[in-house]
């Protein structure tokens, strides 16, 4: 099999273009010489069998960031038949030292000048077949937006493999003085074949900085546009939910019940109260999660998560950390998972640490449905918004903490120096993509855990034979009692403290696990739910579920983009002790307060 | 007859609206590899797009936006022509 590899600066629409080639088959995979996950896909071109390989988005072949390491060692170790370089048609001047790195290691690159619509608009020609002549490699104009040129490139990607022999790079480090010598030579190329405006002049973008950026006006904007995300998930989630949760039960009415009632009770209970419900109550919560990565998806796409990072550096310096840490902490309200990756484009290990401390504090989608649920289980309409509000506060106080906390010893010298992209109307199809990466990725993840998490609870909680089932006896009750001394001063009940074992797993299982544990649904669940705690009860469990650990997805890959067992494991018990911590302040303060 | 001086200063003492070219780099040299890739090169022309007084500086270099810190932009020589 023949490969590919995609290689870029950020915001060239790199990404853009690999799911335009690939379509959705993609997958992530390990790599010879390389500690991290890359996107690749399998796909036929002409009568070859390719496989495509997306590369971080890079600045420079020898910088010093784990991002430029992967790409270096990736190309080191692995045969590459082929290099797309995807350059920002209207930044050439920028881009094409590195084209020029790329080529001088002898991987004649097929260049792709892509965003050429953006840069027609702004007045800028390219003589593409003058620039091929004289870089002496392929270059097509692209927009992997519209799909500009993109038959062209598929036809010289062909034509390119037909007579491709594996590409050996020359020794890495023995050009590295011959920088400047790049940079002229790029100059005298865009000189030579790019025509363009004596200054190129984006009105809308400014037009539209100076609003969003504005000193004063700029931050509480961007909250509100935060709250507009969570309000629309929260308004728009809703009726999607309940609609989920309707079509589930008419199943389980029409079709389930009839034909599992030949079983035996116990099965029966299995099967309906434990199973189905179980993961019927996550199943619920989906709407919501795609929901929620669609708009990142979009806030992403537009450009303004720069923009985030440059209204919150200020207060980010203070805690050590920079404008792409507050940009990763929001990421980090999706899944953690992508947001320790994402810490990847740092170079000072110190803050790469540092960051990768603060991010399992943001409340993930996942610990978001416990909270819908609880909130909705156990207090009015009027008072879960407020409860929720006061989640995601929690989760930035923890987060700037510790922050505070560790940064004395991970200082820093890390330059913030980060582009401005322009503002783009975001592709409806990359929006999608981007969507359905993260929907696949979540439900892979969630109906793994989730099953098994569900099997497991209800043996726990319905065996030993002869036990009440969720009562005293079982050997759920047995765990719980064992973990009272720890969980009873914070206000958590024993029952409660085995669904926390499992939420230690992935933060999904909880919801199926207390339904499972129960085998009631709707009100039923809810007035149980109320017997076992109170409102104060509550708020306690759910602040533990914010802060004793992510998950174990997480911490995998905390582990893994450490590369620190020691590091991970002092992640792991300072999350448990400020959650113990900050439960016991809660619980025993407004107990004290008469609460 | 007019003069024409340069002055040699840095890039966190411009001011919104003001512009330069870059002489040169003074950090180490990972640093400088880094400054360098994102466009800060010697000879290119600066212009300060908006700064505030506690918040990152918004520079243009070419076809590039740039947002950094000044402690950053203290870091990048320049010569301004008064």
């Amino acid at each position: 099999m023949k490969r590919i590899a995609i290689v870029g600066m950020p915001n060239t629409g790199k990404s853009t273009f690999f799911n335009r080639l690939t379509g959705s088959s993609s997958r992530v995979g390990n790599w010879p010489g390389v500690t991290v996950e890359l996107l690749s896909a399998n796909i036929v071109l002409g009568s070859d069998a390719v496989e495509v390989v997306d590369l971080p988005g890079i600045y420079d072949l020898h910088g010093f960031s784990d991002d430029e390491q992967v790409v270096r060692s990736f190309l080191e170790n692995n045969d590459v038949d082929q290099v797309i370089m995807i350059l920002n048609a209207s930044q050439l001047d920028h881009q094409l030292p590195l084209a020029l790195q790329i080529h001088k290691l002898g991987m004649k690159p097929v260049l792709l000048v892509n965003m050429i619509d953006e840069a027609e608009q702004l007045g800028i020609r390219i003589d593409a077949e003058a620039l091929s002549k004289s870089l002496d490699c392929p270059v097509v104009l692209t927009s992997a937006r519209n799909g500009t040129g993109l038959n062209a490139a598929r036809d010289i990607l062909i034509d390119s493999l037909q007579s491709s022999h594996k590409m050996k790079p020359n020794e890495l480090k023995a050009f590295l003085h011959a920088d400047d010598e790049l940079v002229a030579q790029a100059d005298m190329l865009v000189s030579q074949h790019v025509h363009s405006p004596s200054n190129l002049v984006r009105r809308m973008t400014e037009r539209i900085d100076r609003v969003l950026l504005h000193p004063v006006f700029g931050l509480p904007l961007f909250f509100l546009a935060m709250f507009l995300v969570f309000q629309t998930v929260y308004t728009l989630g809703a009726p999607l939910q309940d609609a989920v949760a309707y079509l589930l039960d008419i199943f389980r009415g029409w079709a389930l019940e009839p034909l599992a009632g030949v079983l035996p009770a116990t099965l029966y209970g299995f099967l309906v109260n434990g199973l189905y419900d179980g993961i019927g109550t996550v199943a619920s919560f989906v709407p919501v999660i795609i929901l929620f990565f669609f708009l990142m998806a979009v806030v992403e796409d537009s450009g303004y998560l720069a923009r985030a990072a440059y209204l919150t550096d200020a207060l980010m310096a203070r805690l050590g950390l920079d404008g792409r840490g507050f940009v990763m902490l929001l990421m980090g309200f999706g899944c953690n998972v992508p947001a320790l990756m994402g810490t990847r484009v740092m170079r000072s290990r110190s803050l790469r640490l540092l960051s990768m401390l603060v991010i399992p504090f943001s409340l993930c989608s996942a610990r978001l449905q416990v909270f819908l649920f609880l909130t909705t289980a156990l207090f009015t309409p009027q008072q879960a918004p407020f409860i929720l509000f006061f989640m995601y506060l929690a989760s930035f106080a923890a987060a700037f903490l510790t922050a505070l906390f560790f940064g004395r010893r991970l200082k820093s010298d890390e330059p913030f120096v980060l582009e401005l992209p322009p503002y783009r109307s975001p592709v409806l199809f990359q929006v999608l993509m981007r969507g359905w990466h993260e929907i696949s990725h979540f439900l892979h993840r969630a109906s793994k855990f989730i099953i098994t998490g569900v099997v497991l609870v209800w043996w726990l909680t319905h065996y030993p034979e002869g036990a009440t089932p969720g009562g005293a006896g079982t050997y759920a009750s047995m765990l719980g009692q064992w973990l009272q001394p720890v969980l009873e001063p914070i206000g958590i009940s024993a029952v409660m403290s085995v669904v926390l074992l499992f939420g230690f797993v992935a933060k999904e299982i909880v919801i199926g696990a207390i339904v499972a544990m129960t085998g009631l649904e709707g009100a039923a669940l809810n007035s149980y739910l109320a017997l076992q705690m109170d409102g104060v009860q509550a708020i306690s469990f759910m602040l533990f579920v914010l802060l004793y650990v992510p998950c174990l997805s997480t911490l995998a890959t905390q582990l893994s983009e450490s590369r620190s067992w020691q590091f991970t494991a002092v992640s792991l018990g300072w999350s448990l002790g400020l959650a113990w911590v900050v439960c016991f302040g809660f619980y025993q303060g407004a107990r004290l307060l008469g609460y | 007859m007019k003069h024409t001086h340069k002055k040699m200063t840095d890039l966190s003492r411009l001011g919104t609206g003001e512009s330069a070219h870059i002489t040169g780099i003074h950090a180490p040299d990972d640093i400088r590899q880094r400054l360098q890739a994102m466009g800060l090169r010697t000879g290119r022309e600066a212009l300060v797009i908006r700064c505030t007084r506690l918040g990152p500086m918004q520079v243009r270099i070419g076809s590039i936006d740039l947002i950094m810190r000044r402690r950053d932009a203290a870091r990048v020589a320049i010569a301004t022509t008064q």
